[in-house]
């Protein structure tokens, strides 16, 4: 039986699951069924609640009811707290935010497992609002922790999965701009993409702002409320919209769960557009890369340019067999999370590892030079260097160079130069 | 063509080990540069089973191992293997490969005296003065027809002998060499050796006699001046650097030296 393919949303207010299935190539939402509930709710709120006295952790609503029951101790914004490192100490056990949001997961990961019968997952993306570092980290952790393979499991911002759940639509969805409302509790969320034709490959431009007229959603409780964020979506919507072609809007998160409510709004956007309403819009891009992270040619032949990637290629000029070479360490368009890249060159004549970053677009290359200098100086050809890149931003790139040595002719002297560049 | 060499780097098991030097080769890029290199060392059966296997199994090139064998298989020689070899492994450009044909076409032309001569110059070059000094004693054995080759050898042998502190023997060589020579260049390493051991060592008159006295007062001052650079170079800079750090990491650094110079010395005097 082949493993699950998931794609989880994990934001501070819900978390969402959505399973692809191989059959349909599609993905959907799998939800949490509550006890004595025939309903199936696929906006688990992220947080976990200790009960009194037991070692077992409730989860989502029932973790919300058995706090407000003074059944035990809650803890909500588990990304946030990740972010900041925070802790909390339940019954004199101190909790670190990574754990709580571990015994989460888990318990989420637990629902499609249930659901299918199948215990085993083949591919595993989370997407999170913004890239965030340490809660990157803190979810591939998790997931290793959970038993998966770090090679399976992927991290995306809600750009990228915005990005790739319209690439995965029809093609006549993205024909001109592409946008996205997300109204959730603390804010108001933009997002918009389009693909850029007549380059090969074709570029996919993805862009996110969060909107400052983000209100609280306890504003949507009374008709007075109501008409006053219909106004203020109209406003954003008419501002963000203006001079552009734009062919699909998609409304997503908690604040349009009524599709109904914002009539001026609705009335605004659904002028020559086409308009769509869901709430798994990021899960189900995730579930969609996490199956073509599992194909050997992917269904995205585009270079992908939005947060969280690196928008120039980098590159450097080698002999390989004999000819010269681009050797491309970074394409334009990767994750800086997920883009490591590590070779081995042998130095002919040279005292310096060259780089060339090309940036999108065609504007003339910039280079980068390490000079090897602290190396000891060997004959042409008798040296090899590893050269490690990674990155730790959309910008930021750092190499580090290590001198190999030359087998036991030349052993390596074990040293090390790291630059860290702008790009 | 400088610059930047892509290594294929496959995950090698067992190196291939180089009898002759004692040097275990890791990947094709070393056996390549190990090939051009070390080409006087590398004996009649250096394409062999052993070599078949290497590149066959460990670097994963079935392919080449099986145009070798086939190439060899009909009746071609050493130097012509090696050229195919390192011409398949292409980790020289086109401009080098033609100057290792060239070296291998002198290499077959070469009398076996003076191949065992070029052996001796290179261990020289790679500092292992034992095995030069061997290498120079089985050509002086085989009693050299040719004076002046003869003469070459034993001047060559001295600077051997000096570098491994064999004072006596070198003085002996270099003497040897001068009296068929007669060159001032070989006049001064008589005149230097014998000044940087006055007490152990002989100068002969006849060496003595034939100097004039302002090059004696110029060597000497070319000396002088040497020894006074020597304390802030090479060694006695390493030294001087070790004992710059602190009580503990000089202790440390001291032992480090100390270690890579027993080892540099094994490995000098072969």
């Amino acid at each position: 039986m082949p493993g699950l393919i998931l794609g989880i949303d994990v934001c501070d207010d819900y978390t969402q699951i959505s399973l692809f299935d191989r059959e349909s190539c599609d993905a959907q939402a799998v939800g949490l069924k509550e006890k004595e509930e025939n309903e199936e709710k696929f906006l688990i709120p992220t947080m976990v609640c200790k009960k009194k006295g037991e070692a077992g952790w409730l989860i989502g609503e029932e973790a919300y009811r058995a706090a407000l029951f003074g059944e035990g101790s809650m803890v909500d914004k588990l990304v946030k707290l990740v972010e900041r490192d925070g802790t909390a100490t339940i019954e004199g056990t101190m909790y670190t935010a990574a754990e709580m949001l571990g015994t989460f997961l888990d318990q989420i990961l637990d629902i499609p497992k249930k659901r299918t019968g199948c215990e085993q997952i083949d591919s595993l993306v989370f997407t999170i609002r913004e890239a965030s570092v340490k809660v990157m980290d803190a979810l591939m952790e998790i997931a290793e922790k959970l038993g998966m393979e770090r090679e399976k499991v992927h991290v995306l911002n809600h750009t990228e999965a915005f990005l790739f759940f319209v690439l995965s639509q029809k093609a006549d969805i993205w024909t001109h701009q592409v946008c996205a409302f997300d109204l959730v509790d603390h804010g108001l969320h933009y997002y918009e993409m389009s693909v850029i034709r007549g380059r090969k490959p074709q570029v996919a431009e993805a862009a996110h702002e969060a909107l400052e007229e983000g209100f609280s959603l306890e504003l949507l409780e009374t008709p007075a409320g109501e008409k006053l964020a219909d106004r203020i979506l109209t406003a954003c919507a008419s501002r963000m919209l203006s001079k552009k072609v734009v062919s699909t809007v998609f409304l997503t998160g908690k604040g349009f769960e009524n599709p109904r409510w914002p009539e001026e709004f609705l009335h605004l956007v659904c002028q020559k557009r086409r308009v769509f309403g869901g709430q798994n819009l990021f899960s189900r891009g995730a579930a969609f890369v996490a199956f073509d992270y599992m194909q050997q040619n992917t269904a995205y032949p585009f270079i992908c340019i939005c947060e969280g990637r690196i928008r120039s290629q980098v590159s450097m000029e080698v002999q390989y067999e004999g000819r010269k070479r681009q050797l491309i360490l970074a394409p334009a368009g990767s994750s800086w999370y997920e883009t490591r890249a590590s070779v081995t060159l042998a130095l002919d004549g040279t005292d310096s590892v060259d780089f060339q970053v090309t940036p999108l677009g065609g504007t003339s290359p910039s280079r980068y030079s390490i000079p090897l200098d602290e190396f000891p100086k060997r004959p042409p050809k008798a040296a090899k260097v590893e050269v490690i890149l990674a990155f730790t931003g959309e910008r930021g790139m750092t190499v580090r160079v290590i001198d190999k040595g030359f087998g036991e002719m030349y052993p390596s002297s074990g040293k090390m130069i790291r630059k860290d560049f702008y790009i | 063509m400088s610059g930047l060499i892509y290594c294929r780097e496959p995950e090698v098991r067992e190196p291939y080990y180089a009898k002759e030097t004692g040097i275990s080769l890791y990947s094709a890029e070393e056996l390549s540069y190990y090939i051009v290199n070390y080409v006087l060392l590398l004996p009649e059966d250096f394409i062999g089973e052993r070599l078949y296997r290497f590149l066959g199994h460990e670097l994963g090139l079935a392919e080449l191992e099986g145009k070798l064998r086939h190439f060899m298989a009909q009746d071609a020689d050493l130097y012509q293997g090696l050229l195919l070899l390192v011409n398949e492994l292409r980790y020289y450009g086109d401009e080098e490969l033609l100057q290792f044909r060239d070296r291998l076409d002198e290499l077959r032309n070469s009398s076996p005296q003076e191949l065992l001569k070029q052996r001796g110059d290179f261990f020289l070059d790679v500092r292992q003065y034992g095995n030069a000094i061997h290498t120079y004693d089985q050509i002086l054995r085989s009693s050299p027809r040719d004076e002046v080759f003869a003469a070459w050898i034993w001047h060559n042998r001295g600077l051997a002998c000096v570098q491994l502190m064999l004072y006596e023997e070198a003085m002996d060589c270099f003497v040897r060499a001068w009296r068929v020579l007669s060159l001032d260049s070989i006049a001064k390493e008589i005149f230097v050796l014998y000044w940087m051991e006055p007490e152990l060592l002989t100068l002969p008159e006849e060496v003595r006699a034939s100097v004039s006295g302002e090059n004696q007062y110029r060597w000497k001052e070319e000396l002088t001046a040497f020894s006074k650079n020597a304390a802030y170079m090479g060694k006695a800079e390493e030294i001087a650097q070790a004992f710059s750090k602190d009580v503990i990491r000089r202790r440390e650094a001291v032992g480090a030296l100390i270690r890579e110079w027993k080892q540099e010395y094994r490995e000098m005097a072969g």
